[in-house]
């Protein structure tokens, strides 16, 4: 049986603020843009995974979706995993396809989070994150949860909110190159770190937006085309899901995760050219980078400032702007990360495009509070 | 000197404590738990201020602090407190409810 499996297609709406959208309008529009990207029909799908939408709680969401769409798969499941959801039905489509269970799995996810609800509304279901008697009733938030991290982080590593910054100015010029972007107006370092307080050391400019939007990927057991794309390694870890419990070397499992994506592709991080990680807050992607081997101790921040996570840098980096700039409209904000990784990959990313174009991508999402962790390698075919 | 105490659950038989009563150890699945006094005197292992609340509820707090604090048997709490604290800092707490977090005492000045 051959373990090897492929992302033939991708697609993505815009992210932003688009009034009357809705979960499964979104959903629809990236799935018709993955199958076109991946010459594929609906009736070619036998497999079908959906991430969850805040905005529409079901039991039993890709059921839903595959009515709607017009599916009828051998296999259908719902996956939860926060912002590490995406890139975990990724490696689990890996897994039907590696099992032959379907030879072309729809993931699928999207949801206008932002205009869907109102922000109280969203700030308080993310809050549930905490836990329900330990953490919740003190009045933290997910910001205020990653503030702890980031506060703790800065003081082991002497990392200052200005090397913070950098991260989000970064992801904003990236983000002024792609026209699905949700922020795209250049920021500096003295914007981000005048920018209100949120939770210090995180200011408004250190966090996310909130977006509507929506992704999808086509996984198969088969290369249609040489577009299509090798899933060369995956990983993950699940160390906790609450803060309070998280192990004392908070960011393990994104270096375990990491260490099996990686072993598991016959690759070292020498041989990666493109980076895509998880930016919900400049504190994450510092803290990702640096567990997963692409910075230094407290470098991240200065290494951004210095070029190394630039287009024409050592390790280019969230080129789409990251869900810092790109946008964040909740599953379908980690997949974005993934959705990038394939341009680059395909040299079909335009104005973003690295040249040469890299022949391996590492990304790597996370769920919760570091919580749930995924990484993947993806190559380029042949 | 008495000072404040933190409720905790522990494990008779390998020793660790944890700061939700589930009725068994989470570390070795032991059933012997019993609820147990820790020293109230916790030691702040981050801070942060929330400056934007969770849901409308309660915004007039607002701004108010958060810390994970350490306590005995190596557990972490959370824990609202004032807003002006600094990692390492050694702050009193208490906790009589195994189901609700610790409350701020004051704070304790470190040697
Ligand atoms: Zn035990």
């Amino acid at each position: 049986m051959s373990d090897r499996s492929f992302i033939c297609g991708v697609g993505l709406t815009p992210f932003g603020r688009f009034e009357g959208s809705t979960p499964l309008g979104l959903m629809t529009a990236a799935a018709d843009a993955a199958l076109a990207d991946a010459g594929l029909e609906r009736n070619d799908i036998g497999g079908l995974i959906v991430g969850y939408a805040t905005t529409m709680p079901h039991l039993m969401l890709a059921n839903v979706f595959a009515e709607h769409y017009g599916l009828q798969p051998q296999h259908a499941h719902a996956a939860q995993a926060g912002g590490a959801t995406g890139a975990m039905m990724l490696v689990l489509a890996r897994h039907l396809a590696v099992a032959a269970a379907a030879d072309n799995i729809l993931v699928v996810a999207g949801e206008n989070r932002l205009t869907g609800q109102t922000r109280n509304d969203t700030v308080k279901t993310l809050a549930q994150v905490g836990h329900p008697t330990l953490e919740v009733p003190t009045g933290a938030t997910v910001p205020a949860y990653y503030a702890l991290l980031a506060a703790r982080y800065l003081h082991d590593t002497g990392c200052t909110e200005r090397d913070l910054a950098e991260l989000a100015v970064l992801m904003r010029r990236h983000a002024g190159a792609h026209p699905g972007a949700h922020l795209r107006a250049p920021i500096d370092v003295e914007t981000v770190l005048a920018s209100r307080p949120i939770a210090p050391p995180l200011k408004l400019l250190d966090c996310c937006p909130i977006s509507d939007g929506a992704a999808a990927f086509v996984v198969s057991r088969n290369a249609h085309s040489d577009r299509c794309l090798p899933i060369a390694g995956w990983g993950e870890a699940h160390t906790h899901q609450h803060i309070s419990s998280a192990p004392a070397d908070v960011t393990c499992g994104a270096r375990r995760a990491a260490g099996q994506a990686l072993a598991r592709a016959g690759r070292t991080i020498a041989d990666v050219g493109y980076l895509g990680i998880y930016d919900s807050f400049t504190a994450t992607v510092a803290m990702l980078l640096e567990s997963t081997g692409f910075a230094q101790p407290g470098r991240a921040g200065r290494n951004a400032a210095e070029g190394r996570f630039s287009q024409d840098g050592q390790y280019p980096l969230n080129l789409d702007g990251g869900v810092l700039s790109h946008g964040h409209c909740g599953v379908g904000g980690g997949m974005a990360v993934v959705a990038e990784a394939m341009a680059q990959l395909r040299g079909e990313a335009g104005a973003r495009q690295i040249f040469p174009a890299p022949r391996v991508a590492f990304t790597h999402v996370e769920g919760g509070v570091l919580s749930a962790h995924v990484s993947l390698v993806l190559e380029a075919l042949g | 000197m008495g000072g404040c105490r933190v409720l905790l659950e522990t494990c008779a038989q390998c020793g660790s404590g944890d700061a939700l009563p589930r009725g068994f150890c989470a570390k070795c699945g032991s059933s012997n738990v019993s609820p147990r006094e820790v020293s109230g005197a916790a030691v702040v292992w981050s801070f942060t201020v929330v400056h934007r609340p969770p849901s409308g509820d309660c915004s007039e707090d607002l701004p108010y602090g958060i810390a994970l604090v350490d306590v005995g048997y190596g557990v972490r709490m959370m824990v609202r407190v004032p807003v002006e604290l600094t990692i390492g800092q050694q702050i009193e707490i208490e906790r009589t409810d195994l189901n609700a977090p610790p409350k701020f005492v004051r704070m304790l000045h470190s040697d």
